[in-house]
């Protein structure tokens, strides 16, 4: 009985009626708390396209950068059907204010780094000329002058390489890849040992050498199309793979032994001197055998062999194009007498 | 005897799984599971990529236990480097987590009383489940993928007002929870369907290795959060537990949990310290195993890094299968109706989302490239034993 | 024309997820809510394909699904409208890497008449989505020879 007088009273109610014929959902569902990570809004005018965004974003093709009509726009587009709302674009953009606003992700302050980084970039106290180029081109300040010497924020620099282009010395600032450290070890073995096997099978050629031009040098020729091939299977990225190549052959200067045996008088000199064991005197022949697998090409030997059994040749090299050149020329050390 | 299928695609499934239930008459005798209709690959996804991408791929793995993947895998990256977060951060941590284990908890009833046609309860569960998910977006900008964890700390700071308003949702949110669990415990239908439904005994749960509430319902006294260093050091976290071992008690498990987990809130946010919410951590190379007590139960994360924080190898290790595998050999055998059993299915809250993970059987026993489970617990080893 | 005026209201929805993670999918159990309340617009949510007139269809096409999506299209009574729902629907979202193994976007699989971006979507933005596109969807199919 008690029950019916409530249904009585709880429908008799005019608010009830009200509800009963305006039965439509709250309209409050669709409104949205400050702090909701919508789709990022883009304000073109402050964008430095410097692609930290699109680095960051763990959805591929959500956030690309665009071309605008005026020349020298460049800002991010955000396709709307691949963008999982996470905001972290929003949290790494570095323009002071924000190109991106996402709810109130763009209220956290990069006091720590969370940008992922593939590259670094670290200027060379050597080579650096102390132009201050690079303090202009950065735009985000994260290189600093002081005490006469450059030096680079990491937590600052969003890697976008701009100073690498204003920087007019070559090489004064470094760009080193610092994920896949282990494969990018292997290439450049594969590489390095590749080219001393174009070395050897030309052996016979820098022999020669001597005979008709004492001062002359020898020019090879390395094509990169197969090392490249190869160093695709270890790493996909093929800017990454010419930006490693190009460094290695830079870099690398090369000791070449020709070993004349027949020159050999077995005096033994060279096999105390040299630091590995790599020389070991043979009876039956009466020479001096070299172990080339564990020969160090220090050049110990040929300072010591007065006969000049051991010549040797500095190789240099050059990335220019598809092509590695490789100048082999005598070695200006003296032999000791 | 007969075989009925059920699934990918039925009334009764929220996910795509098939389920082969074998029957005399109206009897289930046995059943057997069919996956792989989801698998997704996200192991092979999160190999070489940073861990602030992969802390977003880890939350998509499971939407409705998206607090507890980042969560683990974050504190396994921070256990990593031995680097303890703030105070205030672990607090927040708790706070969330909890949240979270509490719109998981009502959602899974909402879901089990509708699978057996109460849809009362079942529309009541789901509207005081949106108090919690307001009380989500609100602190963390999204309702169901909420970004909030990273390591050393956590995304952003808690105002005054969104802790006012979180006492306030929760104090409406446990008064209901209060009267749905009387009106669950006195319904005489409801206790049809779920008195001695679905027995599993103790040691079934134990031989099965059952985790989370299903292993609890059955009289298991064991929960990761009592091992867990915030939940040691601030809360002194008693594991609820039942031993009807029945549908009755998984289901009871869930709304005692959720009453358990508005007192953990409530202290947190009582206690709440001040200070920052975040600090700087630098992570090594390295790898671990480790757990943490998802709302479904036991979530294992074994992974290795390489430096700067790159994931090199993961292996995640959901709650639901040794859940899904304990429904099969142990509840349903002697289910006496076929809808039974699909109240029996829904009790263990399966997530085929999470357990779509990555099994490779090779016949010859070469090595996979993928480096899988077992490796990564032989170099674990190793390591140990190297340190004695 | 009395047809077109009842099909408008009263629209079967049928619930198709095909990977994903399960965030689109809880967020379309919140719709049957009394906050959201779908069936004061005459939308009734069913989960069998053979009885609905749209298909509700998230997540990433895993591999496994991508032949029988298209069955599972074929079985849905004519007339029939399509909703992708979530960045993963739309277009794999963060599955969709050179590692994962997706197939989407659905809209390559079946026609799809509307889309909710988002990842998920809020259960508002796809109540709208639902209402305003999948009445005219329904009263311009056309019967495929």
């Amino acid at each position: 009985m008690s029950s019916a007088i409530w249904y009585l009273y709880e429908f008799a109610r005019k608010k009830w009626l009200e509800r009963f014929l305006d039965a439509t959902t709250d309209p409050e569902i669709a409104e949205t708390p400050s702090r909701f990570r919508d789709f990022p809004e883009v304000e073109k005018e402050l964008c430095i396209s410097c692609g930290a965004c699109v680095f960051s974003c763990p959805s591929p093709g959500a956030i690309k950068l665009v071309r605008g009509e005026e020349e020298d726009t460049i800002f991010p587009v955000i396709d709307e059907g691949s963008c999982i709302r996470c905001g972290f674009c929003v949290e790494v953009c570095p323009t002071e204010p924000k190109t991106l606003k996402s709810g109130e992700n763009s209220l956290i302050m990069e006091e720590y780094r969370i940008l992922p980084h593939e590259k670094v970039y670290i200027a060379d106290e050597y080579l650096c000329i102390r132009c201050k180029k690079c303090l202009d081109a950065c735009k985000v300040g994260a290189i600093s002058y002081q005490d006469n010497l450059i030096s680079i924020d990491q937590s600052k620099c969003v890697a976008c390489g701009d100073c690498i282009e204003a920087c007019p010395v070559k090489g004064a600032i470094k760009e080193t890849y610092i994920i896949n450290l282990d494969e990018q070890k292997q290439i450049t073995n594969t590489l390095i040992e590749s080219l001393e096997n174009t070395i050897n099978t030309e052996m016979e050629k820098i022999r020669k050498l001597p005979d008709f031009d004492p001062s002359g040098i020898v020019k090879l020729e390395f094509p990169l199309k197969e090392i490249i091939e190869k160093a695709h299977e270890i790493i996909i990225n093929e800017e990454m793979i010419l930006k490693l190549m190009e460094k290695v052959t830079d870099r690398l200067k090369m000791n070449v032994i020709v070993w004349n045996e027949e020159l050999c008088n077995g005096c033994r000199l060279c096999v105390d001197e040299c630091p590995v064991g790599a020389l070991s005197y043979d009876e039956n022949t009466g020479k001096v055998q070299r172990d080339e697998k564990t020969c160090l090409r220090c050049s110990i030997c040929h300072q010591t062999c007065p006969f000049g059994v051991p010549e040797l040749y500095v190789a240099r090299f050059l990335l220019k194009d598809d092509v590695i050149l490789i100048t082999l020329k005598p070695s200006k050390i003296s032999i000791r007498s | 005897m007969s075989y009925l299928p059920f699934g990918p695609i039925h009334p009764a499934l929220k996910e795509p799984l098939r389920i082969k239930l074998k029957t005399e008459g109206e009897r289930v005798v046995d059943a057997e599971v069919d996956l792989g209709f989801i698998y997704r690959g996200a192991e092979q996804i999160a190999r070489g990529k940073p861990w602030q991408k992969v802390a977003y791929l880890t939350e998509r793995i499971c939407g409705i236990c998206s607090d507890a993947h980042p969560h683990t895998f974050i504190e396994g990256l921070e256990a990593i480097s031995d680097c303890v977060p703030p105070v205030r951060a672990q607090y927040s941590r708790v706070i969330m987590g909890e949240l979270n284990r509490i719109h998981s908890h009502l959602i899974a009833n909402a879901i089990w009383f509708l699978a057996v046609e109460h849809e009362t309860l079942g529309i009541y569960n789901l509207n005081i489940r949106e108090k919690v998910m307001d009380l989500l977006e609100m602190i963390s900008g999204n309702r169901v993928l909420y970004s909030w964890n990273l390591v050393g700390g956590v995304r952003m700071d808690f105002k005054e007002s969104h802790l006012k308003k979180i006492l306030e949702n929760l104090k409406e949110v446990e008064s209901e929870v209060y009267r749905y669990r009387k009106m669950f415990k006195s319904d005489a239908l409801l206790g049809l369907r779920s008195h001695d439904v679905g027995k599993m005994s103790k040691e079934d749960a134990i031989d099965v290795r059952a985790v989370g509430p299903v292993a609890r319902g059955s009289g298991v006294k064991f929960d990761w959060r009592t091992k867990h260093p915030t939940y040691v050091d601030y809360f002194d976290f008693q594991p609820v537990w039942r031993d009807e071992c029945d549908n009755y008690a998984r289901v009871m498990m869930r709304f005692d949990e959720v009453l358990d987990s508005i007192k953990i809130i409530r202290r947190a946010v009582e206690e709440l310290p001040d200070g920052p919410i975040r600090k700087e951590c630098e992570i090594p190379r390295g790898s671990i195993d480790y757990r943490y007590e998802a709302p479904r139960g036991e979530l294992a994360y074994i992974f290795e890094t390489a430096q700067h924080g790159i994931i090199n190898d993961i292996t995640i290790r959901t709650p639901t299968i040794p859940n899904l595998e304990a429904c099969v050999k142990h509840m349903f055998r002697d289910s006496p109706t076929i809808a039974d059993a699909v109240a029996i299915y829904q009790t263990i809250d399966p997530c085929i989302a999470c357990t779509e993970r990555v099994v490779i059987v090779d016949e010859k026993g070469n090595e996979n490239d993928f480096r899988g489970m077992q490796n990564v617990l032989k170099e674990l080893k190793a390591l140990k034993n190297k340190k004695k | 024309m009395i047809r077109d005026f009842i099909r408008r209201r009263s629209i079967n929805l049928g619930l198709v997820m095909t990977g994903g993670c399960n965030g689109c999918d809880i967020e379309i159990v919140a719709l049957l809510s009394q906050r959201y309340d779908l069936e004061q617009y005459g939308i009734f949510y069913h989960n069998n394909p053979r009885e609905c007139d749209a298909l509700l269809v998230t997540g990433t096409v895993a591999k496994q699904w991508q032949e029988k999506l298209v069955e599972l299209y074929n079985k849905v009574p004519e007339p029939k409208a399509v909703v992708a729902i979530g960045a993963c629907a739309l277009s794999g979202g963060i599955f969709q890497q050179e590692t994962g193994k997706v197939a989407a976007p659905v809209r390559e699989i079946i026609p799809v008449d509307a889309e909710v971006p988002g990842c998920p979507p809020r259960p508002a933005e796809i109540a709208i989505a639902v209402l305003k596109h999948v009445p005219p969807a329904l009263a311009s199919y056309r019967r495929k020879s």
